[in-house]
């Protein structure tokens, strides 16, 4: 690659800023709104003269957030353990054993990627009546578990490929069963990408708007998103409310993300593009 | 690869299966079954051959939910891929100090809820909104209008907001698949006297099919199922403007009790999206000329 | 009518059942609506399932009632679930197939919600105890081809009783008397002054009319507004019970979309109406932005809470002065006894106990509006607002000129007849176009009936 001039070194960063600038400036509108004295009637970007936490403290007790982040929590965990195990069982054999039908198998699976949620949701929901599931955590859960083994197989699988077959076949020579050969050997180098998966999993379902809000009409399991989106339908003038509302919704996701998020790209990027 | 040991690898599947099945592969059969039936949810169901499926093409709304779907992947997709590629070159080939974390900013709208996308970009836009403020500010007291109260920008609008949304995305993808790219092509390009609008037609465009084929798939799928961000700030309106596939297989489905309906656009959608991924994908295939 | 909330649900935890359900592709089996139910609760123990989608201060008065119900009858227990008025029609649907229905039910007139259930058997005709309570003369005459329903379904107005109503509504225009004041405006008496009105206020650059109709139907309340002087009973009966030789297109509702987008393009009509969600014109109007507001008499609490005495209310003034006001309104929505019900005599004990007097007279003195003619008993209005409503109710029930709602009609408003009014008020479309979309949609339903 032909060296960059100085020159064009500044040019990108100033652009890149300008265009970061340009991202973040929505949500540092949002968040300095949520800090606004409750009567504000805001209609620009501010910066209020005093932090004001009292929205965020409403939020929890008028509108039962804490309630609804604790829904979103419970299912977001869950779904991104159940991912997590689901797929890196499936996504051992598809990765290292041969056997009939596997292919097929595997796309079967993979089809999960493609199907839009909306196609599923009907008779899921009438199934779920049925079984007298709806208006519980498990009506979201199980779903959610069953759409993430798709992209979650997928993408451990493409790990287990890539994996030294030296190492497995050392170690099933020493007499070591399947089992104990996914957890001791193998398991340990995939942290980077078990990583990425429970980050998405846990971003994915903890995000997912359509599903509660076709099985979860109980108000005590309403999750996160659903809870805002009723709160910002009902309270329509409490703009600043609503901020602060919206920010409790986003901040646990953002803050995983933040957190992880350079293990996360490298482990993100890297096992997308081995595809 | 290991031999599978009789029924051991099926044994790893279940759980993955035991999910996917119930949960995902059964309830899509059991849509395209309900297609072909006129069901209110509450009477037993009557079966109607391809009805559904004819109203659904001949209904103005159903083709107007696919036009807007359709737009939307043009803001959705296109867009962000198109002002993602300069953006990743730039970031790749300055590795500007700070670069990781300016696209790390870029990138933050993707963990965040659509509903709460929605929900803020709807107080953005909002007639008194901080846009509008900030348009009367420099004096364009006329572009500053009601956006998503509008029947002609409404979509473009909640385009913009996918494209904000998406633009990280790729961004992150194109560097990450600029990383991939030998140096050794790069140099031979410069050896063989290419200039720098060559070099990138031909060495780094193509070296970005894969990252682009995979952007374009999220983005173009996320564009034809959009029903979060419609949902909370346009529901659809300002008449019908607004409206997208997954609006009107909830409405549907949930408000009008015409399920058999629902289920076929439900199938009509999931057609067109396995058939722009597999379309997208294809492309990305062919081999380079 | 529409009114979007939120209540508290009560509803028994479901247990985990094994989820592996391999439902294949039998699709079109319907749930049925009577499981097999566990034994029939014992006689000293009895609870009254009942559903309703009030909001606010009804709400909480209906909940009071229901309490003062379940303390006069020992051993017997009411739950009550509520759930937001936009998702109600849907959920209710869903609960009366499924094995755990309730007992009782609110519903909404006409095709919008009663009209299928009676069409699927879910509901119970009502007249035996209609007569044993005499709630067929509780009632006055304009509320009662309302309350009754065909018993197949297929004809609104006609046949048994279906629905008791307990508090009734009417849609007018709240006005600032401060502002009008200060514009030297006086009350308009005739459909013509109202419109100088708008010109008046819209010269001095105030907004003429404040409407939210991000939710599509405050746009039809408008409409009710101008239809009422511009439409004739014939066309307006006729869609709403079903007559299929009146149209959508027949001139009374041309004339009247004529007139509301005429309004919209001199910019008598809130700039920003399209993306503002109704409760926000509300507040705005309460804090002083606009000089009338189309809404429904059930906002008569919150306006005079935040607008003591600068607000008044009256209907759509007539085309002569001194003819008699029309209005768009109903009776309400009744309770209905669903067919599922294992304590239909109970259940009939409970809605008399709620349409009775004394409910009425508490709804009333907080300023709402009740279906019965209290007579002397009626408490007097807690504000002058209320007042206001009050009379206006009784002056189109004693005239015999409270109209019904158009929405009525069919189950699928949000399909078409809103959508399509928010069009031809912007003027993206003719009214000849939209009301012919409409009624093309209506022509389906009717054929559906068949």
């Amino acid at each position: 690659m032909i060296a960059a001039t100085r020159a064009e070194k500044a040019w990108s960063s100033a652009i890149l800023s300008v265009f970061a600038a340009a991202t973040v400036l929505p949500i540092l509108g949002i968040v300095l709104l949520s800090l606004q004295p409750a009567e504000a009637q805001l209609s620009g970007f501010a910066w209020p003269d005093r932090l004001d936490f009292g929205n965020y403290a409403r939020a929890f007790e008028v509108a039962h957030f804490g309630s609804y982040l604790t829904s979103s929590l419970v299912v977001s965990i869950a779904v991104a353990a159940g991912t997590v195990v689901v797929s890196t069982l499936a996504g051992y054999a598809f990765g290292t054993m041969r056997f009939a039908g596997d292919n097929l198998l595997f796309y079967l699976l993979l089809t999960g990627l493609v199907i839009p949620f909306e196609a599923v949701i009907v008779p899921l929901y009438v199934e779920l009546q049925a079984a007298r599931l709806t208006n519980s955590y498990a009506s979201v859960i199980l779903p959610l578990v069953g759409v993430n083994a798709a992209f979650g197989t997928f993408w451990m699988r493409a790990y287990f490929r890539a994996a030294p077959r030296e190492l497995i076949e050392a170690a099933s020579l020493d007499g070591a069963g399947s089992l104990r050969i996914l957890w001791k050997v193998l398991l340990p180098g995939a942290r980077p990408a078990l990583l990425t998966l429970v980050v998405l999993a846990f971003m994915w379902s903890w995000n997912e708007f359509l599903l509660p809000l076709v099985m979860l009409s109980r108000e005590d399991l309403r999750t996160a998103p659903l809870g805002l989106a009723f709160f910002a339908g009902r309270y329509t003038t409490d703009r600043v409310g609503m901020a602060a509302a919206a920010v409790m919704v986003a901040l646990p996701v953002v803050a995983l993300f933040v957190a992880t998020h350079r293990r996360f790209v490298h482990g993100m990027w890297a096992g997308a593009l081995k595809q | 690869m290991s031999r599978g040991g009789g029924a051991l690898p099926y044994l790893y599947l279940l759980p993955a299966f035991l999910f996917f099945v119930p949960f995902v592969l059964v309830p899509f059969a059991h849509t395209v079954g309900l297609s072909f039936y006129d069901w209110d949810g509450l009477t037993q169901a009557a079966f109607a051959g391809l009805d559904n499926y004819r109203e659904a093409l001949a209904s103005p709304l159903v083709r107007s939910a696919f036009t807007h779907a359709l737009v939307l992947i043009l803001f959705f997709g296109l867009l962000p891929v198109l002002m993602a590629l300069p953006l990743a070159a730039m970031s790749a080939r300055t590795n500007a100090t700070g670069g990781s974390a300016l696209r790390t900013l870029i990138f933050l709208p993707q963990a965040i809820s659509t509903v709460v996308v929605g929900v803020s970009w709807g107080w953005i836009l909002a007639l008194d909104g901080p846009l509008n403020t900030g348009l009367r500010a420099l004096g364009l007291d006329g572009a500053a209008i009601d956006w998503l109260g509008s029947f002609s920008w409404a979509l473009p609008s909640l385009g913009m907001v996918g494209a904000w949304t998406l633009l990280g995305l790729c961004v992150a993808l194109f560097f990450a698949g600029l990383q991939q790219i030998p140096e050794s092509l790069y140099d031979a390009a410069a050896v063989d006297g290419a200039g720098r609008w060559r070099i990138f037609r031909a060495v780094t465009l193509p070296g970005l099919k894969g990252p682009v084929a995979v952007a374009l798939t999220v983005t173009v799928v996320s564009a034809l199922r959009a029903f979060d961000l419609v949902f909370v700030t346009t529901r659809g309106g300002p008449g019908t403007e607004t409206i997208v596939p997954g609006i009107l297989i909830y409405r549907r489905a949930f408000e009008d009790a015409r399920l058999g309906s629902a289920a076929a656009i439900a199938v009509i959608l999931a057609v067109v999206v396995f058939a722009a991924t597999w379309v997208i994908n294809r492309i990305a295939d062919r081999k380079p000329s | 009518m529409s009114r979007s909330a939120r209540g508290r649900l009560s509803f028994g935890p479901s247990s985990l059942v094994a989820a592996l359900l391999v439902a294949g592709l039998s699709a079109g089996c319907g749930p049925n609506g009577a499981g097999d139910r566990d034994g029939a609760a014992d006689k000293d123990h009895r609870t009254l399932e009942v559903w309703t989608p009030e909001s606010g201060s009804r709400l909480l008065l209906v909940q009071r009632r229901a309490d003062q119900f379940a303390a006069a009858h020992p051993g017997v227990a009411v739950n009550i679930t509520v759930r937001d008025f936009g998702s109600y029609p849907a959920q209710l649907k869903l609960a009366l197939a499924s094995d755990r229905p309730p007992d009782v039910a609110i519903g909404n007139l006409g095709w919008s919600l009663d009209g299928p259930l009676i069409k699927a058997g879910l509901l119970r005709p009502l007249d035996a105890w209609a007569a044993r309570y005499g709630w067929d003369k509780r009632f006055p005459d304009a509320a009662r081809a309302q309350m009754r329903f065909t018993t197949d379904g297929r004809q609104f107005g006609r046949g048994a009783i279906f629905g008791i109503p307990y508090a009734a509504d009417v849609i007018g225009w709240f006005y600032n008397l401060r502002k009008l004041a200060a514009l030297g405006i006086p009350v308009p008496a005739t459909l013509a002054e109202l419109e100088s009105a708008f010109e008046t206020a819209k010269r001095a650059g105030e907004v003429p009319i404040m409407l939210g109709n991000k939710a599509q139907w405050p746009g039809l309340h408008l409409f009710y507004l101008v239809s009422g002087d511009l439409a004739s009973d014939e066309e307006i009966n006729g869609i709403v019970f079903g007559d299929r030789a009146v149209q959508w297109t027949s001139p009374g509702f041309v004339q009247s979309v004529r007139r509301l987008a005429a309004w919209n393009a001199k910019g008598f009509i809130e700039a920003g109406a399209n993306g503002m969600a109704p409760a926000d014109a509300l507040a705005r109007f309460a804090q002083g932005s606009g000089v009338f507001l189309p809404a429904g008499s059930w906002n008569v609490a919150e306006l005079s809470a935040a607008m003591g005495d600068d607000v008044a209310f009256f209907l759509t003034p007539p085309l002569r002065a001194g003819d008699p006001r029309r209005a768009t309104g109903s009776v309400g929505y009744g309770w209905h006894i669903t067919a599922a019900s294992r304590q239909p005599d109970l259940a009939a004990e409970f809605i008399d106990y709620m349409t009775r007097d004394e409910f009425a007279i508490e709804l009333v003195a907080g300023g709402d509006l009740s279906p019965l003619d209290l007579g002397e008993r009626t408490p007097p209005p807690p504000s002058g607002l209320a007042g206001d409503v009050y009379a206006a109710w009784q002056s189109v029930v004693s005239n015999g000129t409270l109209l019904p709602y158009l929405e009525f009609a069919a189950p699928n408003g949000a399909e078409v007849l809103y959508p399509a009014m928010q069009t031809m008020i912007a003027g993206r479309e003719t009214p000849e176009q939209g009301l012919a979309r409409i009624e093309e949609s209506r022509k389906e339903f009717l054929d559906s009936l068949q």
